[in-house]
């Protein structure tokens, strides 16, 4: 017999003198129970769907923001590259007359049609849309005025909605003629008009 | 009946001891003798083999985990037995004995005396070493001598899976062997 044969021996002899504890163990183990194969199927079912969900939500959310179609605080988003399209004949060919906005600025539609844009003040511009939003639901006649409001950074703001990050860089909010702007805003705004006239 | 009851009827000296004994765990220890013996005429005979050197340690001995401690009288006379009539070549003890000189290389000079506490201590700290999953399969392996086969049923392991931990264990234990100069 060789010494890596006896050495084996040894070692087999060994390994029945240890710890009763591990033998122990050893006799009296049970698995953990596998998890059946249709619950794990179940289970990567959810887990795909809501990984479709969570990631498909915001980008449908960003389609339909760019398309016009959300509705946030009742209010269609009409993006800044249809504004035209979505006009009449006239009402866009004087559109296109308005000088380039490359500040902030105060853009109305007169119920005749006609576009006007007064440049203003960025402070002007932020004093107005914090307060447009304060005038609350209340009837009033849709005559076709349409006031936009233009911040320095690009934002569009409709008089009937506060900002929100769905328009900045990104669309115009048409006018809701269910609702009113308050008195302050309204007040600064004819204050701006008047002046230009 | 719990262990200690039986332990307690061969302290005193009652042959009912080895009666409860056979009825717990006779089948047990039958299935560790033939794992290495592959003989049931063995493996009857190394049961009752046990039976009597248990008869024989107790009153000295008062084991904790009876079964653990009749399974490894049990494993030492079946490896006994094996080795008297077939120098190894027959049932399991052979091919486990072989699969542990895998981690002996084939130039291994036993001259010096090899301490057996030593050994026996870098086994014990070997086998804690190592998480429950893989000391089981271990313990399976090598000390019930059980198939690959078998260890995968009890355990719920693939037998690749199996096989592989079995090699990188023996690997590991040649590494500790080595690093404790007994080998």
């Amino acid at each position: 017999m060789t010494d890596k044969e006896k050495y084996a021996k040894k070692l087999m002899d060994t390994v029945g003198e240890i710890d009763d504890k591990y033998v122990y163990e050893a006799q009296n183990y049970t698995p953990k129970k596998r998890m059946p194969g249709y619950i794990k199927a179940i289970i990567a079912a959810a887990a795909s769907v809501f990984l479709i969900v969570s990631v498909s939500f915001p980008v449908m959310v960003g389609v339909l923001l760019r398309k016009g179609n959300y509705s946030s605080n009742d209010v269609n988003v009409t993006p800044a590259y249809q504004m035209e399209q979505s006009m009449s004949k006239s009402d866009a060919e004087t559109y296109k007359t308005l000088p380039k906005m490359t500040g902030a600025a105060l853009i109305w539609r007169t119920a005749g049609g006609g576009y006007s844009c007064v440049p203003i003040s960025e402070a002007k511009a932020e004093s107005i849309i914090e307060s447009i939003g304060e005038g609350g639901e209340k009837p009033v006649q849709d005559d076709g005025t349409r006031i936009w409001i233009r911040t320095d950074n690009g934002e569009f703001v409709s008089p009937h909605l506060k900002r929100s990050p769905g328009n900045v860089d990104c669309a115009v909010f048409e006018y809701s003629p269910e609702t009113a702007i308050s008195d302050e805003a309204a007040r600064m705004i004819a204050k701006i008009i008047n002046e230009r006239n | 009946m719990q262990d200690k009851q039986i332990v307690d009827l061969y302290w005193a000296r009652s042959e009912d001891a080895i009666r409860q004994t056979e009825i717990k765990y006779g089948k047990m220890l039958y299935s560790v003798s033939y794992s290495l013996t592959s003989s049931s005429r063995d493996s009857e005979e190394c049961v009752n083999d046990t039976y009597l050197q248990a008869w024989k340690r107790m009153p000295t001995d008062r084991p904790d985990m009876l079964g653990a401690y009749l399974a490894k009288i049990t494993r030492a006379l079946s490896v006994d037995r094996v080795r008297r009539e077939t120098a190894e070549k027959r049932g399991g003890a052979g091919a486990v004995t072989e699969e542990l000189s895998e981690l002996i290389p084939s130039d291994f000079s036993m001259d010096e005396h090899i301490d057996n506490e030593a050994l026996k201590q870098a086994l014990d700290g070997f086998i804690k070493s190592l998480d429950k999953q893989k000391r089981v399969v271990f313990v399976k392996r090598y000390f019930f001598c059980l198939d690959i086969e078998t260890i995968c049923a009890q355990t719920g392991l693939g037998k690749s899976a199996v096989k592989t931990m079995l090699m990188r264990m023996r690997e590991k234990l040649g590494n500790k062997l080595r690093e404790e100069g007994l080998l």
